[in-house]
This record gives structure tokens, sequence and C-alpha cells, in this order.
């Protein structure tokens, strides 16, 4: 999938932001930029985000960095629920669970940081800097969200964990069947082996 | 590919405080000192689709970011 890069100052070079959001169990944060940047050992958000989330950082995994300033800070590493908008920001694109760290005195442009380890790592990533876009293509299909939705009566029925099937959903890239289920605040979707193997 | 260009938008925003931009990045619909204030700040107007943005100081680039 192709996203433009964005324009924040004129007279710096666009960069390649993304608009993500978390999930951690029922909580949820707002959409935030987050710039794609390589030179990251892992994505960095302000540790208010956290909050939002009801993560206490000390429960985390530490993780010392040092920005180019060279002063040494510490994260916390969780597991969440990442998602990713579309370049568009009309439909959701992506969405699959990793590993984010949260800094109590992190502060950069956008707001925050999506590295390598557990960002870049879920993606076949090409940037085209002249072109001023980037191609994200996920190495793990079910990451995609689908987005063509055709009701299917006969799908619908009470499944395992109390999870409602509401639709066959028609997968934009394998052009195969997932389901999708309820789940407070976006419908999620799944590939059919997750149900079977729930079962 | 043209690039999205939140410079108008932008301009005139205070350097560390937080925006809760429209979703195609044309409209401020809210801001504060944290994402939290931001985000209630658009709730307050009525707007519940946004992206947060915290606003940089102005002309000031980046580098590799955490080494």
């Amino acid at each position: 999938m192709r996203f433009p890069y964005t324009r924040i100052d004129a007279s710096l070079p666009p960069r390649p932001y993304l608009n993500i959001f978390l999930r951690s169990g029922f909580a949820t944060t707002s959409p935030v930029y987050g710039l794609v940047d390589s030179g990251a050992d892992y994505s960095i958000f302000p540790a208010s985000f956290a909050e939002t989330l009801k993560l206490n950082l000390a429960d985390g995994k530490p993780w010392n960095f040092r920005g180019t300033t060279g002063s040494l800070q510490i994260a916390y590493l969780f597991p969440v629920e990442m998602s990713v908008w579309d370049a568009d920001n009309q439909a959701l694109a992506f969405r699959f669970e990793t590993e984010v760290s949260f800094c109590d005195d992190f502060k950069f442009p956008g707001g925050a940081l999506l590295g390598q380890a557990g960002f870049l790592s879920h993606f076949k990533s090409t940037f085209e800097q002249p072109e001023n876009f980037f191609d994200l293509e996920p190495y793990d299909p079910s990451s995609v969200v689908a987005r063509e939705v055709r009701l299917d009566p006969d799908a619908t029925k009470q499944c395992v964990s109390g999870l409602v099937v509401v639709s066959h959903l028609i997968h934009p890239q394998r052009k195969s069947h997932a389901l999708g289920v309820v789940d407070s605040p976006v419908v999620s979707v799944h590939p059919i082996r997750n149900f079977l193997q729930l079962a | 590919m043209q690039p999205k260009d939140l410079t108008s938008v932008l301009k005139g925003a205070k350097p560390g405080e937080w925006l809760a931009l429209s979703m195609d990045g044309t409209r401020i619909l809210g801001r504060g000192d944290t994402p939290q204030q931001a985000t209630k700040s658009a709730k307050e107007a009525g707007h519940d689709k946004i992206v947060l943005f915290n606003v940089p100081l102005p002309t000031v680039g980046i580098a590799a970011s955490a080494l």
C-alpha cells in the first residue's frame, strides 16, 4: 500500500508519516502522527499514551536509548495492538499485535516514532524519496484490514468466546474470505483459520 | 506524488502543543498541552474523528532519532 510523504515545514523536506493508534485491552488511544524512522530500534510514544492505555510504565521492559542529543533516555516496552490508517485516512489499512515503547521525556515532531523492531519488522518497506511516497507491504497478510463487506445472513451466528460473526468479508489482497467480529470500537477482521483454531 | 501539506494548518501553532487535526489534516479541531487535553478539547467541540499532532519548533530538522 502506498503512502505519500507529509510536509510539516516549508523549509524542510517532507517526511514519511503515518496515522496510527494503539489498543491495549479495552483502552484505545486517539490516532497520532508517527514518523517511520529506520534509525530507531523500537517505536517510541510519549508516556501519556501509556496512561490512556492504562499501562503502568514500571511494569514494562526497560529499554535505554540515545537520541541525537547524546543524552541517555529510558523507555518501557509493552505488547499492544497497532492500527494504521490508509493514505486518505478514510479506512484502516493494517492492524497487528506488536511491541512499542513509552518514554516519560520523549517529545518528537508529530508525536511518535515508528522504528525497526515492532513496526518495520512487520513490513516490506520501500521509500521513494524523490517521488514523495513510500510503500508498505505486510509480511503477514492477515494484518491487512478487509474493506469490502458483503453481508451474509447465513454467516451470522454466535461464535466461541462470545464474539458475534457479523459478515463474511472479502480479503482485499488475498481475494479470500475472512470473518468480521463485533469488537468495539471498530469491526475487527480475522482470517477464518483463526476461528477454526478457536473452535 | 504530491506530499500531504500540513504547513498551512500548522502556521501559527505553538511549538510543543498538541493539536487535534481533522482526518484530512486541513483543520485544527482542538488543542492542549497533552494528547488527552487536545482530544478532550476536540470532543467538547463535537469532533470525534481526529489525528493528534505535536507541534515542533519551526525550521528545526531531525536526524537519526534513537540510536
